[in-house]
This record gives C-alpha cells, structure tokens and sequence, in this order.
C-alpha cells in the first residue's frame, strides 16, 4: 500500500540522515528531487518534475535527534 | 476496516516509527512525515511546515504544550484534511516556531480516535487500524 517514493524513503533513511541532516528532501517519481531549506523550494521543484505527484517531503532529523528521544 | 502497516524507519541501531501523511494546504495536498508519538497529546509540526500549505500560524488557537526538558513551547492549533494512505479525516494539527526536535510529531488527537495505534518493535512496524 505504500507508495514508491514512500518506500524509497525508508530504504534511504540512515543515508539521507548522514548526507542532509536538518534539510528538506521531496521525493517523487521513485527517487530523490530537491535538497533544500523549506518546503516551498523542494515541493516546487518536484512537482515542476513530476506535475501529476504528491511529492514526499521529509524534513531530515539529525543524528543528534536520535539520541535525545525519550 | 483497513489495516495499515509501516515499517520502522532506521538510522543505524536506532528505529523509528516515522509514517507519510498527506495535509490539504490551500490548492493542493501536500505529504510530510511525521513520528507516531503516543505520549503525545498534539501532533506539532515545524512551522515551516506550515508556510508550506499556506498557513499563517498566528491564526490558530494558540496552546502552550510542554516539553521534554520541562519548558512550555507555543502551539497553533488548526483543524486540518488529512490522509492517512487514502483514509481522509479532519484532525487538530498544532505548527510551532519552537519545535526543537527534528521529528514532527503525530499525537494522539484525532489520530488515535480515528485508528486503533499497535506499535511491534519485535516485528519493526506500526500498524494502524482504522476505528
């Protein structure tokens, strides 16, 4: 019931982590689109790519976010 | 009744239970992710976020929520569409400027009233079974 982008999300996770911690990432068409700083800029940018998406916009947790969860 | 399933997400030895949930911002829906946080009462979401779907915060009803460290953070609460893969409600959604964690977080507002919430760490996955 996922979707691609979804699951490519969760397969992705530990390297997304350690590549752009505290940035935003949309995901669409089965793969990563924008790195950015909002969501306006990396939500534009993949449905620029892909009109006909809901693109999959991650705000990326830092390793440190990890180690403060309760 | 659906049942949904999300695996945990994982960094490292650590997993999550992190979940996509679509938002109907002003045009159009947007997806973000958020953490299932059952000791949570609020879901609160940055409020960059917010910006996102076209929401100015201050028009929300404003709340104080506190925190881990003890500290009351403002939260602006609106009632907004959600999804859930393609189950569609109305939830009370908070945004802060003061979020301080990295995770948006999915309360227990509307959301366990619209799912029974079965967390399996032994299986890495949270089910969500709609009520």
């Amino acid at each position: 019931m996922l979707t691609e982008d979804q699951r490519w999300i969760y397969g992705h996770f530990n390297e997304l982590v350690d590549k752009y911690p505290g940035r935003y990432i949309s995901v669409a068409g089965g793969g990563l689109v924008a790195v950015g700083d909002s969501v306006k800029e990396v939500d534009d940018a993949a449905r620029e790519k892909f009109p006909s998406v809901v693109p999959s916009i991650l705000r990326v947790p830092k390793k440190e976010d990890f180690e403060c969860l309760l | 009744m659906s049942v949904i399933e999300f695996a945990y997400a994982k960094y490292r030895d650590m997993m999550v239970p992190m979940i996509p949930i679509k938002m109907r911002g002003q045009d159009r829906w947007f997806e973000f992710w958020a953490f299932v946080d059952s000791g949570a009462t609020y879901s609160i979401f940055a409020s960059k976020e917010a910006e996102g779907l076209g929401i100015d915060i201050r028009g929300g009803r404003r709340t104080m929520v506190v925190v881990g460290d003890g500290s009351y953070i403002p939260v602006y609460l609106f009632n907004i569409p959600v999804r859930i893969v393609e189950i569609e409600f109305t939830s009370e959604i908070g945004f802060s400027e003061r979020l301080g964690v990295g995770f948006n977080l999915l309360g227990r507002r509307d959301i366990f009233r619209s799912f029974k919430v079965c967390f399996s760490d032994k299986e890495e996955k949270v089910t969500f079974q709609e009520t």
